[in-house]
């Protein structure tokens, strides 16, 4: 499960982003920062979810394992679509990044909001994983 | 010590992963790969379908 440090930590590295050095050098820490965030989320998902589906593989029979099937899906569906949100605001600001590296280093106007997307998506993400008592 | 250089020593006392303290003092960083797309949850739940379908000792009538 994601600590409270850690979404502090992203949230920092957000807020650091208006405030000090190059814009593009922190938007990229910012962005390095939530992505480990995802992977370690990523990898806690990836874990509890096989650790259900195997109980549910182990019960008597077919049927209950089938019906257990479904209510693991169910209960993990939250925290991966909450997953991919995170995962898609990378790739987004990551765009916004790219085309900064590839042309003078400016950000466009739209990095900043795209940065508070990614921030609220990573604490709705922990909030995910911490209701569906997700974790390893 | 700087408010980063305290952010690192709290970080790493918690566990948190090396990325992110490195990402804090790395002076002109780099992008990192993209948060992984695989396993997913369509392709962890084809396998454990898939795994109940091999399974053969299910005690279900008929």
């Amino acid at each position: 499960m994601l600590s409270r440090l850690q979404i502090a930590v992203v949230i920092l590295a957000v807020g650091l982003c208006g405030c000090s050095g190059r814009a593009l050098d922190n938007a990229i820490r910012a962005a390095n920062v939530a992505g480990a965030v995802a992977d370690h989320a990523h990898a806690v998902l990836v874990d509890s979810t096989r650790e259900a589906y195997s109980a549910c593989v182990a019960r008597e029979t077919r049927a209950e394992a089938l019906a257990c099937v479904d209510v693991v899906r169910a209960r993990h569906a939250p925290a991966w679509a909450f997953y991919r949100g995170v995962r898609l605001g990378w790739l987004q600001l990551a765009s916004v990044i790219q085309a900064a590296l590839a042309g003078d280093g400016t950000l466009s106007s739209g990095g900043a909001e795209l940065l508070a997307s990614l921030a609220r998506s990573v604490r709705e993400l922990e909030a995910a994983l911490e209701h569906e008592q997700v974790s390893p | 010590m700087t408010l980063l250089q305290w952010i690192a020593r709290f970080a790493e006392f918690a566990g948190v992963v090396p990325a992110i303290v490195d990402a804090f003092t790395e002076k002109h960083p780099e992008l990192r790969d993209a948060p992984p797309a695989l396993p997913g949850e369509a392709e962890l739940h084809a396998a454990a379908l898939a795994a109940v379908a091999a399974k053969t000792d299910y005690r279900d009538p008929g």
